[in-house]
């Protein structure tokens, strides 16, 4: 592109160039004419080389024309005349020929050069090009992966902080809701089998009567039954969506979810990943509704504590083969060795608006995963609350990945 | 006291829950008929007889409390023992001040609900007593003549003899007679209970 650029201008100085070489070319003839016993023309051959090469086919041809009249004016006899003798004729074709072959292949080869020489700029012109279309295609590339990523830390932080709120409303609700199931087959169960007992016992025994109260008790005990099938099929199908997890990274969404909390109860907070530690086959929700429970009752027990350095401390182990360890340090109350007994009971509590279903649930979802949950507790200066989960080295993708 | 056989009525729309609750009651000799819903109680024919209401209070439908309010609306006055399966306090404190007589959650104790059933039986028979007095007490006024009721009116109104008669454009010993005739046939003994009498039947000074 940039050689079409040139101007035609430039022509002209070429066909001046012809001129000049020609003139050059006749210079030196007659400067060695004296010391050769013929006339040497070998110098017009070389200013149409020259000519044809750097000016191209119309100043080789140029330079060829001019030769051809300054050898016929003054080296081919009649001197100093432009005619020619027959006897001379042949001579003179012959250099006319050969000039014009050496002008032509000059300047063809002058020609060829110069195509490949404007083709391999073109393609260098198009290499960089491409390279730098690459390059454009590669930062957006990047810039969406690292939007992909940004999006999937907040889907991640935010199914953390589903499952803190969640936790105490779901839980509440669907006690409230089973409760009440349960209740309605339980109040005739009670009141049928009081009114048997009565056409039992007593002066007015009426076994007729006994008999209907106690085939209705069978009836609610049925429909006890049903609903407790109705349940189970509900927890089957909220079976655990498991997949290969980084536990450091389960646990530091939980984290950014309570790290508000942490602060407003002055809690110095450390984190202490295992290296190397290897993924586990979990449920993402589950798992944050264990730590996230085991942690929030790190950060309560703490906040009854009188002072003390408040710190709340999260490890993992590569613990024994084929496990890891997760465990949540407090320095709170502790747990009394006669509570210690009841607290992974539902329904048992040592808090005033506690439910009593934290520590049973998380422990529910924990050896459903396979694992161990389990406390230590040292009254008055902390608890450890662990659990374990199976590392499982089944060839799934890994959904971190 | 000859009274008609006691009645329990019970509405709750669980099966089980209402012949249960049903054969309870029978086993200690009472009457007990069953409802599943309000509508049904209501389109029943109701006995005379001292009755109580077992009244679930989460009814499909028409509710326990929109029963009971639907009851005093026509007048009827059953005293309701109240049965839900969660009583919050303002539930249970409007069911009250509307006059239900219990409040049980279930599940209760048998002895609970018979207990309920006896006292809400018991304010049904002293409410009919009430009301049966009323009743004699108002057919007696009926035998009254128009001018012994007007006399009996001021009288209880605390006005003298004298002045009964001027308003009444008659002579003192005719207001006497009238006053005499007023006391028999109203058994009133004295003055106070005449009052009392007047006060049960709602009788103000006629003018």
């Amino acid at each position: 592109m940039r050689r079409e650029m040139q101007p035609r201008l430039s022509q002209l100085r070429h066909y001046g160039l012809a001129v000049l070489l020609v003139l050059l070319a006749h210079a030196l003839v007659l400067a060695l004419d004296p010391y050769l016993p013929y006339p040497f023309l070998l110098p017009f051959f070389g200013a149409v080389m020259v000519g044809g090469w750097l000016g191209g086919l119309g100043p080789g041809l140029f330079a060829v024309l001019l030769s051809t009249l300054v050898v016929d004016y003054y080296f081919i006899p009649p001197l100093h005349t432009f005619s020619i003798s027959v006897h001379d004729l042949p001579y003179f074709a012959a250099f006319v020929i050969s000039a014009l072959l050496a002008g032509w292949l000059s300047s063809a080869r002058r020609s060829a050069e110069e195509a490949l020489r404007l083709a391999r700029d073109r393609l260098e012109d198009r290499v960089m090009e491409r390279t730098s279309e690459l390059q454009r295609t590669n930062d957006a590339l990047r810039a969406e992966i690292s939007d992909r990523k940004r999006a999937e830390d907040a889907l991640r932080t935010t199914q953390a902080e589903l499952a803190h709120v969640t936790r105490a409303m779901t839980m509440g609700e669907i006690v409230a809701s089973i409760a009440h199931e349960i209740n309605q087959p339980l109040v005739g169960v009670l009141t049928n089998g009081d009114a048997c007992l009565r056409w039992l016992d007593g002066e007015s025994v009426n076994l007729d009567e006994a008999r209907d109260a106690a085939r209705r008790i069978v009836r609610d005990g049925n429909r006890a039954r049903e609903v407790m099938a109705q349940v189970r099929a509900l927890l089957k199908k909220t079976d655990p969506r498991k997949a290969l997890l980084d536990v450091h990274r389960v646990i530091e969404d939980v984290l950014s979810v309570v790290q508000d909390e942490v602060r407003r109860h002055g809690i110095s907070l450390r984190f202490e990943p295992a290296l190397n530690l290897p993924p586990v086959m979990a449920d993402r929700v589950q798992l944050q509704q264990v730590l996230l429970n085991l942690i929030l009752n790190g950060i309560e027990a703490m906040g009854s504590a009188p002072a003390q350095p408040r710190i709340l401390r999260i490890r993992t182990h590569d613990y024994e083969e084929g496990e890891v360890l997760i465990a949540v340090d407090d320095s709170g109350v502790g747990v009394s060795s006669r509570d210690m007994d009841h607290i992974f009971t539902a329904f048992f509590t040592t808090k005033a608006d506690g439910l009593g279903m934290g520590l049973s649930i998380s422990r529910s979802i924990v050896e459903a995963h396979g694992g161990r949950l389990w406390a230590i507790s040292d009254p008055g200066h902390g608890a450890t609350f662990q659990f374990t989960l199976p590392v499982t080295f089944a060839e799934r993708p890994r959904e971190d990945a | 006291m000859s009274e008609a056989q006691p009645m329990v009525f019970v509405v709750d729309d669980d099966q089980s829950v209402r012949e249960g609750i049903a054969s309870l009651v029978r086993s200690v000799h009472l009457d007990v008929r069953t409802f599943g819903s309000a509508q049904e109680f209501l389109s029943a024919r109701h006995p005379d007889t001292p009755a109580c209401l077992v009244l679930d209070v989460r009814l499909p439908g028409t509710s326990g409390l929109e029963l009971q309010r639907g009851l005093q609306g026509r007048g009827i006055t059953i005293p309701i023992v109240f049965l839900t399966g969660y009583a919050d306090v303002p539930m249970t404190v409007r069911a009250m001040k509307d006059g239900a007589t219990d409040f049980l959650i279930k599940p209760f104790r048998d002895q609970e609900l018979l207990d309920a059933i006896q006292r809400a039986l018991e304010r049904s028979s002293s409410q009919r007593r009430q009301e049966a007095e009323l009743d004699k007490l108002r057919q007696r006024f009926d035998t009254l003549t128009p001018r012994e009721q007007q006399v009996m009116g001021g009288v209880v109104a605390g006005l003298p003899n004298k002045k009964i008669a001027a308003e009444l454009g008659t002579s003192e010993a005719t207001v006497k007679l009238h006053r005499g005739q007023v006391m028999q046939k109203m058994r009133a003994a004295s003055l106070p209970e005449l009052v009392r009498i007047a006060e049960r039947l709602a009788i103000s000074n006629p003018w």
